[in-house]
């Protein structure tokens, strides 16, 4: 992630260098090839505007529903898409002009009045939409202020407002007043590309959007003009079958192409693979305070346990990734510290301190450690029987499992489990970061769950400690350097304690025919407009 | 022609080998010479029987333990040489761990759960089988209701969603077998019961004053052994067949067990680059069934009145 | 006519204990709006759901609403679009019913297991002829050798053999998914290997059994030419266990198709069962085996009639 820090204050950004010389080729022409087939590797679970978010729910999705800002794909800042600039009234607001002449596919104006709704709707706490996995410390509610211009407030302040503001997709608020059912499955935007069907169980696809703003604007993002007159997403869930339809020509692009896979597309004919980090990270968690065999508490078995673990093996095994740095997020993420290092695998070390802990009468040999991946996270089965094995390595035993997701969820709440023995659980498991902030990662992993209200942000972590709370609760409320110092400390701070052992960044490929040059960012997005066919 | 429509199933015939059981006798030898004879079957009893000494005696002769992790040797082709100078028959998988051994240990899993799903199918549908063909009544009229019922319903989906429900792993593919296949057993051996009724050697037990239990299960059984042993040899094909797609899936036998539909399933990401990951089990399981298709054939030839003096005589 | 009756009162039983066990399993896994939203989804969403969905009403109650609605051909609504998202305390006006969804997968199915068997018939019925005509020749070899390997093969891996060999090493036909005439192909040549086989030797065991009869000797003794004999007589008196047969196979087409569906990514009701147990949509999974268990159910009924129709030798009323 070299996306660079958020200014707090005044950002308004002018536009990026780079779209002012895209804009010189923003010339209005009819697309010069046909229909660009996309292999995606699952079915979305609606289209709904605040889909967009994440890329994963509805892969494509951009094309037809646009955000008021984005992040450019190259140089990680925010660019102007729906808005044409922004400004920071204070810790809780942020203002936007919002950009002239464009309309939704519906033929309705996006005024800024369909602009407030849309925000509103889609980040209302009352909707209770999957988005507020990123919501921030407040509710984000939007008013217009005047014909031109949108404030967005959050009801705390909230340092990375502009952030969130990145991930909506604006959509018609006529269809929500007139006919709400097909907000889900009918998505209606602005953006280069006009929603056509979704055949269930196979593709859903868009067509090109011939009063698309950005053909006229100067700073319209993307690296081409729509050159696609049609755009088709089909749902193939086996990998060895999108790579196949990229390797006959039956499609452009596919997703996740494996390792091998990939490794074959770097000197084949007519296709390419092209690999890039994302923002997603591969960890275990193991079992500390809640309901946790007593064992776990002892560190001499924690430390045993990480040093037992070839992170680089499984990196090289997992194929596409990298050795994290020691810390769950990327160099970059404010709070990243660079004190700290990766654990050292260390089988010798991990024995003696078995040993050590067997001789202070720790029962050692009874342990067995539950590994559990859901079966939805790529290469998961590899990745927990290997570490099992290295485990076993050490000496310590362990049952491995991978688990649909109606087995593993509710596994993943330490909720329910007050009537059980002490669990011994290592949850392999993939989570993403865009926020460029440890607040995210730090919350969601190490903040002491609620028992009682198992669905706050830190429902999965399995720590509790006053004094960290206390002081990351600090830490999420302060902007600027001090909360890059604050959130350093806290890094430091749960990486001695070996509670979580990160695997594994993971970079994404993707197979594209060749003769297409594809550009994209840490969230892996797919736009036509970053699809740029050679001349 | 079968008296019955779902007994064409399996290719049995009811009468086979009733009228005649208590004629003609054959040694062991004449079987014995009649497979060696034939030798294709030969081949599939030798392939079954290797299958079985490697299911048993995995831990001796798997040249490598089934799991663990080399990360040295791993997706080596078929008959490389790995770092340590190990020999790989059929290569390694992604952990670097033999495939000839995990097929073994895999035998193992798969070979057991068809074994023991058709063992307990076959036990509880010929007992309530027999019961329900001899005593007759209510009883059979219940039993076989269910029979019915239980026959029409799609089995496999049924697999499916149960083990949705309760989780996949090796008991509970077991248990799901066992309640989904006694049904064929049951009717199969309902429709032989019937027959030995009036049969004069069940008549003559009759007269001595045997018990009717007595009847069914020491006199009746051992001369229908026959048809129930090729529709067992036939159910262990279809039972491994079934935990091959139950595991494909993610429903049936759950990781690190070798099992070889799990082997197909986790090979099938790298089918381009080790074409051997996906072949050699699904070739491994094509040879199981196929050869238990063999002997089923073979017993069923062999125990036919009209076809029995040909094989058995060699003529 | 009794038969008959009773016959189809039994099956629609049947169905009706299928669908009471698929409902009160699929209660067994715990909270369905848990398993459904995930452990990312927030109390008030969970909330959101149980309530539209009238999960807080005591089982029984949901139970009998259901049989009720199902009765009116309501099977409920999906969770689908409801995953996220409950902005209405409404479900039924945001959801999809799972009936419309199961209905549009319907025909795909049915077009891939028609193909299978339209494949399937001719060529075992054809093969099984070949084979009992000739018995003991090369033919008959060869035919029983194909109709084994056919019943021995594991259908999925047989279906990711034929896209590596024919999809990506010679490019001839498509690796999957749902279009044109070629798409069909290969799923339905996985699809028809077990149905091949089996008919190929009921076929060639009926036929050996008619041709050894003495109307055929007669026929022979008469001069009629062999054809017409095996394709007149002899394979018109063997058509009842092959029709048995025939429909025996096209249950087990319906639900062998959920994995080559799977295989070849084929939207077909297999695919969605597969896809609907993954995402633990429990109304979708409950109306989609509903369906399969009905047109299975209803295969088997029309074959276990049709059968004793055409063979009246069978006493009706036996076995039960």
């Amino acid at each position: 992630m070299t996306k660079s820090s958020s200014v707090v204050g005044t950002a308004t950004v002018a536009a990026a260098a780079a779209a002012i010389v895209i804009s010189a080729l923003a010339v209005q022409a009819e697309p010069s090839r046909g229909t660009l087939v996309v292999a995606v590797n699952q079915e979305p679970q609606d289209l709904a505007a605040q889909g967009a978010y994440k890329e994963i729910n509805a892969p494509g999705l951009r094309n037809v529903l646009e955000t008021l800002i984005a992040v450019d794909p190259v140089s990680g800042e925010f660019i102007p898409v729906l808005a044409t600039a922004w400004e920071r009234i204070d810790g809780n607001t942020l203002r936007f002009t919002i950009r002239d002449g464009v309309t939704f596919h519906d033929g309705t104006d996006m005024t800024a009045e369909a602009v407030a709704e849309s925000i509103s709707w889609v980040w209302s706490a009352e909707n209770a939409f999957t988005i507020q996995e990123y919501a921030g410390p407040g509710e984000i509610t939007a008013v217009a202020i005047d014909d031109a211009t949108v404030e967005v407030r959050s009801s705390e302040p909230d340092p990375l407002l502009e952030f969130r503001l990145s991930l909506n997709g604006i959509s018609s608020p006529t269809q929500l007043a007139e006919d709400p059912a097909r907000h889900f499955d009918t998505p209606i935007g602005t953006g280069p590309y006009a929603f056509v069907e979704w055949q269930h169980g196979q593709y859903w696809s868009a067509t090109y959007n011939p009063d698309w703003w950005g053909l006229s604007a100067n700073d319209a993002y993307g690296t081409s003009t729509p050159a696609f007159s049609d755009l088709k997403f089909v749902f193939r869930s086996e990998d060895a079958a999108r790579v196949a339809m990229v390797e006959s020509g039956e499609a452009q692009l596919a997703m996740f192409p494996s390792a091998d896979d990939c490794a074959r597309g770097m000197d084949a004919e007519g296709f390419n693979c092209v690999t890039g980090p994302s923002t997603t990270y591969l960890y275990g968690r193991l079992d500390h305070s809640l309901h946790a065999d007593e064992r776990l508490a002892d560190p001499r078995i924690r430390e045993a346990v990480f040093s037992a673990i070839d992170i680089a093996g499984i990196v090289d095994l997992y194929g596409m990734a990298s050795v994290p740095p020691g810390q769950l997020g990327p160099k970059g993420t404010i709070g990243f510290n660079d004190a700290v290092k990766p654990y050292a695998y260390d089988l010798e070390h991990a024995m003696a301190l078995l040993d050590e802990a067997r001789a202070d009468g720790v029962d050692v040999d009874g342990l067995e450690i539950e590994i559990v991946g859901r079966d939805t996270t790529p290469r998961i089965k590899p990745i927990v029987e290997a570490l099992g094995a290295m485990l076993g390595m050490a000496g310590i035993g362990t049952d491995i499992k991978v688990q649909t997701p109606a087995e593993f969820n509710p596994r993943v709440r330490i909720t329910g489990y007050s009537n059980e023995p002490g669990r011994q659980m290592m949850q392999v498991h993939v989570k993403q970061n865009p926020s460029g902030d440890y607040g995210l990662l730090l919350l969601s992993n190490y903040a002491c769950p609620n028992i009682d209200d198992p669905t706050g942000p830190s429902r999965s972590s399995v720590y509790c400690d006053e004094a960290f709370d206390a002081k990351l609760f600090e830490a999420l409320a302060s902007f600027g350097e001090e909360r890059g110092e604050r959130m350093r400390e806290l890094v430091q701070y749960v990486h001695d304690r070996h509670l979580i052992v990160p695997l594994a960044l993971l970079d994404r490929g993707h197979l594209v025919e060749a003769g297409l040059e594809f550009t994209f960012g840490t969230d892996h997005r797919i736009q036509a407009v970053y699809l740029k066919p050679d001349a | 022609m079968p008296a019955d429509p779902s007994l064409s199933r399996v290719g049995i015939d009811v009468g086979v080998g009733l009228a005649e059981s208590r004629q003609a006798r054959f040694s062991v030898a004449d079987y014995a010479r009649a497979v060696v004879q034939d030798k294709i079957t030969l081949l599939a009893v030798v392939f079954l029987v290797f299958l079985a000494l490697f299911s048993v005696g995995a831990e001796i002769l798997a040249p490598f333990p089934p799991t663990g992790l080399n990360l040295a040797d791993r997706m080596l082709p078929p008959g490389a040489i790995g770092s340590k100078g190990a020999f790989y028959l059929l290569g390694t998988d992604e952990l670097g761990r033999d495939l000839f051994s995990r097929l073994i240990y895999g035998a193992r899993v798969s070979v057991s759960v068809g074994v023991l799903g058709a063992v307990v199918s076959c036990a509880l549908g010929v007992t309530t089988g027999l019961t329900a063909g001899y005593f007759g009544g209510l009883y059979e009229d219940i039993i076989m209701r269910l029979v019915d019922g239980m026959l029409s319903l799609p089995s496999l989906l049924v697999a499916l969603f149960v083990l949705f429900v309760l989780g996949g792993g090796y008991v509970n593919l077991i248990l799901v077998f066992s309640v989904l296949h006694w049904m064929v057993f049951c009717r199969l051996s309902r429709g032989l019961a019937l027959d030995a009724r009036s049969a004069t050697y069940v008549q003559a037990a009759r007269t001595l004053g045997a018990s009717r239990l007595r009847i069914v299960f020491r006199h009746i059984l051992p001369n229908v052994m026959a048809p129930i042993i090729v529709l067992f040899t036939l159910e262990i094909a279809i039972l491994i067949l079934s935990e091959a797609s139950l595991s494909f899936l993610g429903f049936g036998v759950q990781p690190p067990d070798p099992s070889w539909g799990l082997m197909i399933a986790d090979g099938r990401e790298h089918i381009r680059s080790a074409w051997w990951l996906v072949t050699f089990p699904g070739l491994a399981i094509f040879l199981t069934a196929l050869s238990l298709n063999l002997v089923a054939n073979w017993v069923r030839a062999v125990t036919d009145p009209v076809q029995r003096w040909r094989w058995l005589t060699g003529h | 006519m009794a038969y008959f009756v009773k016959r189809i009162v039994n099956s629609i039983l049947l169905l009706l204990l299928t669908v009471s066990f698929v409902f009160l399993a699929g209660r067994l896994i715990g909270d369905p709006a848990l398993n459904m939203l995930g452990p990312g989804a927030s109390d008030l969403a969970l909330e959101k759901l149980r309530q539209a969905a009238g999960l807080n009403d005591p089982l029984w109650q949901q139970y009998f609403r259901y049989i009720g609605n199902l009765l009116q051909g309501d099977f409920g609504v999906s969770y689908r679009f409801g995953f996220s998202v409950l902005p209405s305390e409404d479900l039924a006006a945001i959801g999809q019913p799972v009936v419309a969804i199961v209905l549009e997968r319907l025909p795909a199915t049915f077009l891939l297991a028609a193909v299978a068997l339209g494949l399937a018939v001719p060529l075992g019925v054809l093969m099984g002829v070949a084979a009992a005509a000739n018995p003991r020749s090369a033919i008959d070899r060869l035919v029983s050798a194909i109709a084994l390997a056919g019943v021995s093969i594991v259908q999925f891996w047989l279906g990711l053999m034929l896209i590596v060999l024919f999809a990506v090493q010679l490019g001839w036909l498509p690796t999957g998914g749902y279009g044109d005439a070629r798409h069909v192909i290969l799923p339905a040549l996985t699809l028809a290997a077990r149905p091949i086989g089996r008919i190929a030797q009921i076929t060639r065991s009926a036929m050996l059994d008619e041709l050894s009869k003495p109307y055929v000797v007669t026929g022979r003794a008469k001069g009629l030419s062999e054809g017409r004999i095996v394709f007149l007589h002899a394979l018109r008196n063997a058509a009842v266990p092959i029709i048995t047969m025939i429909g025996d196979e096209l249950s087990a087409l319906l639900t062998g198709a959920i994995l080559v569906e799977k295989i070849f990514a084929w939207p077909g009701i297999g695919l969605l069962i597969i896809d609907s147990l993954s995402r633990s949509d429990l109304p979708l999974i409950q109306a989609s085996i509903a369906v399969v268990a009905a047109l299975v159910v209803l295969v088997n009924l029309l074959v276990d009639l049709a059968y004793r129709v055409v063979n009246p030798r069978i006493r009706l009323g036996q076995g039960g």
